[in-house]
């Protein structure tokens, strides 16, 4: 069996604006292989949930893929019909959990039948060419749903599953809501899960659970996971494989242990930096922290070259001209700076 | 003497139940937000105050500057009773004690632009009639925060979120007060700007002698900043002492599953203690220690008697009948 599960090359997504056009997903290109959390950083507005949502091709009307590829088992998600989309990709082949789950449950109907629901959805879509099928055992059919339904939300800890589950939304806490849409994640057992955010809204003694039950759950169904968050602890806990995301690009990309033990790039580095409780000495004592200069640019009209480079404390001229690519630079280490290998912390202390 | 000293704070809110339950005769239900809440806070200390969502936490900071009534309970500020205060003295105490919101935008109005703002401070406390005086201020006030002077014609939806905090950090500022409550100054930005963010308020303290009472959600941050932190689970203090010692020898069951349970880059990936259950409602509270229904310690007495807090160590409160010295 292929390793490769999905892969994204050079995708471009566009927002048309009042403004002008912004180019919030800039030619990104990445691979996540079977049963692998690959996890996407980055600060709000630098196009992780675009990435996320290009992928079920779920971008709000304002949003355009403008090129690339979306690859998930030797199929090109952007050109198949929206049927097919439906019937096959969306909440089968690939899932998503989203930041908020108060708004991705619908609050007029029971847990049940939204869990259910998904199940009916693509069995009676695929018993539709099957007509000698869809006639008989419909009612037996429904038991078995329900059946499925229940062990699912035993699997997520949801106690007295059956009982809870003749309850609506509002009678579950935040947490329990975002269980019950784990539930309808995984029911379908999809290859490949997004998560955007799942535990945001959270707690943090509840968003311990809910990641350690994401991790038991992956491990169980061998799902490949798209994990997008701005918590570098969350994504150091539960990723394999990390991208982190500036200004609608991908700047480095490596396993967990060596992005954050080895930082390649300037952004990595600031960004780490940054956190409390990475300071020492002096600064400690003062309770000084290390923040980025600058802001996140602009995107309709976004910096020439390298889109970092008006904060960099690294950038030399050719970072204003060109946008530097991708490039591995030991294994499995990619980083798009210009300048790369360089120590560039030796550069500042030279100057 | 401590700058603010709160003793035995109790806010209740009222829930009402709606007609049916009144007329069977059932009174209202009784959230018990904030249940008998001691500390005190020193002059130019960072008093950090932490716990989940719903513990009681923004209750409290409200409560000690009154704009909550407390249910019950002593509240002094530089020795003077806050509770049994004429209105004319409580004018003169929120000089004295300002507030930063949680949520930066909401907090401004969006029909003022930033100079106006900024010099409505100076215009209830009658500081100065001269307008001049007043605009001179600001535009001050913006340079301090590190905003330009010109950003006083703009309208709060013209900032980011950081700046928008930094309009809300001038305007407690305005008047030089002894003691900012701050409301989880940092939730919603991102990592760059929220240090931003605490670099600034870090250096106004050092500026203006400043004392914070800090409430945040956020571990890293507040064990980054405080002097001394409080731990609050549902309505009670569990744990209180200094910021080093708390997240170094953490006693209560619970201060060590938070601790354990936040994310942290680079930690060692070990074990962690993760907690059954959730946080109960502040309506039906368990009896005895309210953390009993999920502690991992767990005794008969737990269920039945609530835990004071003590002292155990030196300056290290613990409410907890498994740690006793």
């Amino acid at each position: 069996m292929d390793k490769e599960l999905l892969s994204i090359k050079d995708l471009i997504v566009e927002y048309s604006t009042i403004r002008g056009v912004a180019k919030a997903v800039n030619g990104v290109s990445l691979t996540i292989n079977r049963g692998e959390v690959f996890c996407l950083v980055g600060e709000s507005g630098c196009g992780k949930s675009t990435l996320g949502l290009s992928i079920l091709r779920l971008l709000p009307k304002s949003g355009k893929i403008i090129n690339g590829q979306i690859i998930i088992k030797g199929q090109n998600i952007l050109e198949l019909s929206e049927k097919i989309m439906n019937e096959k990709i969306r909440g089968k082949e690939i899932t998503m959990i989203t930041q908020n789950p108060q708004r991705s449950l619908n609050p007029v109907f029971k847990i049940s039948d939204q869990i259910i629901d998904v199940l009916r959805f693509h069995e009676e879509n695929r018993d539709q060419r099957d007509k000698f099928k869809l006639t008989t055992q419909s009612s037996r059919k429904k038991v078995i749903w329900k059946r499925k339904a229940i062990d699912m939300l035993d699997k997520m800890r949801i106690a007295d599953a059956g009982d809870r589950m003749r309850e609506y939304p509002h009678q579950f806490s935040g947490g329990m809501k975002q269980r019950v849409i784990a539930a309808m994640a995984f029911i379908s057992n999809p290859s490949l899960l997004i998560a955007d955010e799942p535990t945001t809204s959270l707690d943090v003694t509840i968003e311990a659970q809910i990641i350690n039950l994401l991790k038991g759950l992956v491990k169980e169904y061998r799902t490949a996971v798209l994990y997008i968050t701005h918590d570098l602890g969350v994504a150091w806990e539960i990723s394999d494989q990390i991208a982190v995301m500036y200004a609608g690009n991908i700047v480095e990309r490596a396993n967990a242990e060596s992005l954050f033990k080895k930082p390649q790039h300037p952004y990595t580095k600031a960004l780490l930096k940054c956190l409390p409780g990475t300071m020492t000495g002096n600064r400690m004592r003062k309770k000084q922290l290390n923040p980025i200069p600058g802001q996140v640019p602009n995107f309709i009209q976004p910096p020439p070259g390298c889109r970092f480079h008006p904060r960099c404390p690294y950038s030399i001229r050719i970072c204003k001209e060109q946008q530097p690519i991708l490039q591995e630079i030991s294994s499995g280490h990619f980083v798009a700076c210009f300048k790369r290998g360089t120590n560039n912390n030796a550069t500042t202390s030279s100057k | 003497m401590p700058l603010l000293q709160v003793n035995n704070l109790y806010t209740y809110f009222k829930k009402d139940t709606g007609i049916l339950p009144k007329l069977f005769g059932h009174g209202p239900k009784i959230v018990r937000a904030v249940d008998g809440v001691s500390f005190d806070i020193k002059e130019k200390e960072i008093f950090g105050l932490v716990g989940e969502s719903g513990c009681g936490k923004t209750t409290v900071g409200n409560s000690v500057l009154r704009l909550i009534e407390p249910t019950s309970g002593e509240i002094f500020f530089e020795g003077r009773d806050l509770l049994n205060m004429t209105d004319k003295d409580l004018h003169k105490f929120r000089r004295k004690a300002q507030l930063i919101l949680q949520d930066a935008r909401s907090s401004l109005d969006p029909r003022m632009h930033a100079g106006e703002i900024l010099a409505e401070p100076f215009k209830i406390h009658d500081v100065t009639e001269y307008e001049d005086e007043i605009e001179a201020e600001v535009r001050n006030l913006l340079r301090i925060v590190g905003l330009s002077p010109d950003d006083a014609d703009r309208y709060p939806n013209e900032f980011s979120g950081g700046e928008a905090r930094r309009i809300t950090i001038a305007r407690a500022l305005a008047l030089h007060p002894k003691l900012v409550v701050a409301d989880e100054p940092t939730s919603g930005l991102d990592v760059s700007i929220m240090a931003q963010i605490i670099n600034l308020m870090v250096e106004m303290q050092n500026k203006f002698g400043l004392t914070y009472f800090w409430i945040s959600h956020n571990l890293h941050i507040v064990k980054h900043i405080s002097d001394k932190i409080a731990v609050m689970y549902l309505g009670k203090i569990v744990e209180m002492g200094l910021g080093e010692e708390i997240f170094q020898n953490p006693l209560h069951p619970y201060t060590q599953a938070l601790f354990s349970s936040v994310p942290n880059v680079l930690s060692k990936k070990k074990k962690k203690v993760i907690l059954k259950g959730e946080v109960p409602s502040p309506i039906n509270l368990p009896s005895g220690c309210r953390f009993s229904p999920r502690c991992w310690r767990v005794k008969s007495l737990c269920k039945s008697k609530a835990p004071e807090l003590i002292e155990v160590e030196n300056g290290h409160w613990v409410a907890c009948h498994r740690c006793k010295v």
